[in-house]
């Protein structure tokens, strides 16, 4: 993963639940260099506060039920997973566990 | 109504002469196969795997699970149960709705048709007793106008239909069986075998009954600790709260897309794009949905009935836009018109089709036309209008055009010279996961014993990361394991008989402390393993004796050789053969046969 010293204009659509807590199904976010997932989703949920328990668990970790894909890759199966750092080029999708049939 | 006496009351219904008979099912075989798809393949074996599906020589089995219709939650299912006219081996389908649970209230545990009726007949049941009755007035009809006539002649109070349409009467190779107008015994074509048997309904008319156990008490903390398990499952159970609930099974749309795992155009790509969200749960919930209906015992309600307000379909009303047929009929053949899609599920619930089948078939031919190998105009990609009225011409085989694809894709593509575009395990066509992108679910679609199908191993909800199991969707390593597990687990509560999705918020634990309260007797999570595997491996036993042996365990080249081009899968292709090798070693199978020894082992031999 490419990484440049300028700030990033990360990419970030929401699905179902999150999406209605948002109020929009995307959100264009400025990021510092450097920057990480974890931070990101701080970031979002500075500005979200519902978004807090769906994101986070007790521990303040990126939680385990909630699904961050990073150009459809879950990160859960990056190397660096929340740590993992961001670029522009990149999409960011979130959702609940959502599931059917 | 009593578990602990379930599957005395079989009734045995010769359609050619017209006798019923009442005979319980062997003690052991409700012992060792439990009810609903368990006990239905055992009916079915022992009739003889080598039987023509149309023939009258084939079996129809409706079967029951020992908590169908009783208080447990989600327990509004059963089972059809055949050898199906699509792909040859043995098949079970279950539906919802309320018909189940009325047929056990109405005092039947299961319903085995053999034979062929002279003339159109459908089964009343009421009160213990199943009749024969004329169905000429309905013979021709789609499912709707037939529930609808029963309704004036019987009343609607208390009353459930169950019912094929035109499809199944015109023997569509993937015909299916509906009640409750929009509730289906949706894969396998079991309509069809309906159809070849002149049986047109199952009328059933009986009040709500409750279960008698030994410890009512314990029955009800069983049941209350399985409800708040699902109305603790905040993110997919939990009543109006869950994105089962709220969206539906369509709120896969968009996730199976972002992880490249949404079949597209044939399969010819792995994601629909932004596309993907004009037919999603979430856009289907913003912009159509007008209500949540449910089944027999669901707080869930994961159902959903739209309505079209404008365009060709406005003042269509219909449930229910489901995440298979959105897929199959929108992102498969590249329409992204949702009042055309929900316009093609209701023609399929009215001709009484599963439109997972006819999504491929249209595919199909939608991708022979892109590559000039069609005689005719052909089918272009995303023509809604023509797609709905070739829909018509399927189920009724009206044209040279419908009656080739009423035969399925995979026969359909043999007969253009081109098998290779047929989307089909054992001749039955995939449902909307992609191989390339969820590894396990590819495996799970070879190894099914019905043909491709995403319901007897459903690895996707530990593939997409919903269910606490680590499951790489783009590792092979670990899945032989994993399919084998849900495979067994399914095929345990499809035998119960409860609704699928009750393994988002249930597990062996409950399946098992339920099934032991109903029964008065011990029965543990390592029972329900055990017991699935016997079942999973009564199937392929009846499989192999009807000719299905090594290599039959196959997947579409395409997902082989043909890497995904697209999103989260970028790069993949099935490692179906390692894959493969290490689930045949988890289940003790040689190239996909069960030895005797392993028979033996189960209890099936
Ligand atoms: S979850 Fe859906 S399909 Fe299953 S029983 Fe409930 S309403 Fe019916």
């Amino acid at each position: 993963m490419s990484w440049g010293s300028s700030e990033a204009r990360v990419h970030v659509s929401l699905f179902a639940t999150l999406r209605e807590i948002v109020g929009q199904k995307t959100v264009d976010l400025q990021v510092g260099p450097g920057s990480t997932v974890q931070a990101l989703a701080e970031e979002l949920v500075l500005r979200w506060p519902e978004l807090g328990e769906h994101l986070f668990d007790a521990e303040g970790r990126l939680g385990r039920r909630v699904n961050v894909f990073i150009d459809g890759r879950n990160l859960r199966w990056l190397p660096d997973r929340e740590q993992t750092r961001l670029t522009s080029t990149e999409c960011i999708d979130l959702f609940p566990p959502v599931a059917g049939g | 109504m009593d578990a602990r006496t379930f599957g005395e009351a079989v009734a045995h219904v010769d359609l050619a002469t017209g006798a019923v008979e009442m005979r319980p099912a062997p003690r052991d075989w409700v012992e060792k196969y439990i009810g609903g798809r368990g006990l239905g393949v055992r009916y079915l074996l022992e009739n003889g795997p080598e039987v023509d599906p149309l023939s009258p020589e084939n079996q129809l089995c409706f079967m029951n699970g020992p908590l169908s219709g009783s208080e447990a939650s989600m327990s509004g299912r059963w089972a059809c149960v055949t050898k199906s006219p699509l792909t040859g081996t043995v098949t079970d389908s279950h539906q919802g709705g309320w018909t189940a649970a009325r047929v056990r209230w109405a005092g039947f545990d299961g319903l085995v048709f053999d034979g062929r009726a002279p003339k159109p007949v459908y089964a009343f049941l009421e009160d213990g007793r199943l009749e024969l009755r004329d169905a000429s007035a309905v013979w021709g009809q789609g499912i709707h106008d037939t529930v609808k006539f029963f309704q004036e002649r019987y009343g609607a109070k208390d009353l459930s239909v169950c019912a094929i349409g035109p499809a199944g009467e015109e023997q569509v190779r993937f015909a299916a069986w509906l009640n409750e107008d929009d509730r289906a015994f949706g894969r396998g074509g079991t309509g069809a075998v309906a159809g070849s048997k002149n049986l047109k309904a199952i009328v059933v008319r009986a009040p709500r009954r409750t279960s008698t156990v030994e410890d009512p008490e314990a029955w009800k903390d069983a049941r209350r600790k399985v409800l708040d398990r699902i109305r603790d499952e905040a993110h997919i159970t939990s009543p109006k709260k869950g994105g089962l609930s709220v969206y539906g099974t369509n709120v896969l749309m968009n996730v199976a897309n972002t992880m490249g795992a949404l079949p597209t155009r044939n399969s010819q790509l792995t994601a629909f794009g932004e596309r993907a969200e004009k037919i999603s749960g979430e856009f289907v919930q913003e912009s159509i949905l007008v209500g949540d209906p449910t089944c027999h015992a669901c707080p869930v309600a994961c159902k959903k009935e739209v309505e079209i307000e404008e365009g060709p379909y406005a003042g269509l009303r219909m449930e229910s836009v489901e995440y298979e047929p959105a897929w199959s009929l929108g992102a498969n053949c590249d329409n992204d018109d949702i009042a055309s899609i929900a316009k093609m599920i209701d023609q399929c619930n009215d001709l009484g089709m599963d439109p997972i089948e006819l999504g491929n078939a249209l595919s199909l031919y939608m991708e022979a036309t892109e590559k000039s190998w069609v005689k005719d105009d052909g089918l272009e990609w995303g023509d809604a209008s023509a797609m709905v009225a070739l829909v018509e011409e399927i189920g009724r085989r009206s044209t040279p055009l419908g009656n080739l694809l009423a035969e399925g894709p995979a026969r359909a593509g043999q007969e253009i010279g081109h098998p290779e575009l047929a989307m089909a395990v054992k001749g039955q066509a995939i449902p909307a996961y992609d191989p390339r992108g969820l590894k396990g679910m590819g495996l799970g679609y070879a190894t099914s014993n019905r043909g491709a199908c995403h319901l007897r191993a459903y690895t996707a909800g530990a593939e997409t990361g919903v269910l606490p199991i680590d499951a790489d969707p783009l590792a092979w390593q670990g899945k032989g394991a994993l399919v084998k597990a849900f495979q067994d687990l399914h095929a345990f509560s499809d035998s119960l008989d409860l609704c699928k999705f009750s393994a988002f918020a249930e597990t062996a634990e409950e399946y098992a402390l339920q099934y032991a309260i109903a029964l008065g007797e011990a029965f543990g999570p390592d029972d329900v393993a055990l017991t699935g595997e016997r079942i999973y491996n009564l199937e392929r036993h009846y499989n192999n004796r009807a000719g299905f042996r090594e290599g039959s365990d196959d997947l579409p080249a395409r997902f082989l050789e043909e890497p995904s081009t697209l999103a989260g899968s970028k790069g993949e292709v099935s490692e179906l053969a390692p894959m493969l090798e290490e689930y045949y070693r988890e289940r003790g199978w040689v190239e996909g046969v069960a030895p005797e020894a392993k028979l033996r082992e189960l209890g099936i031999l």
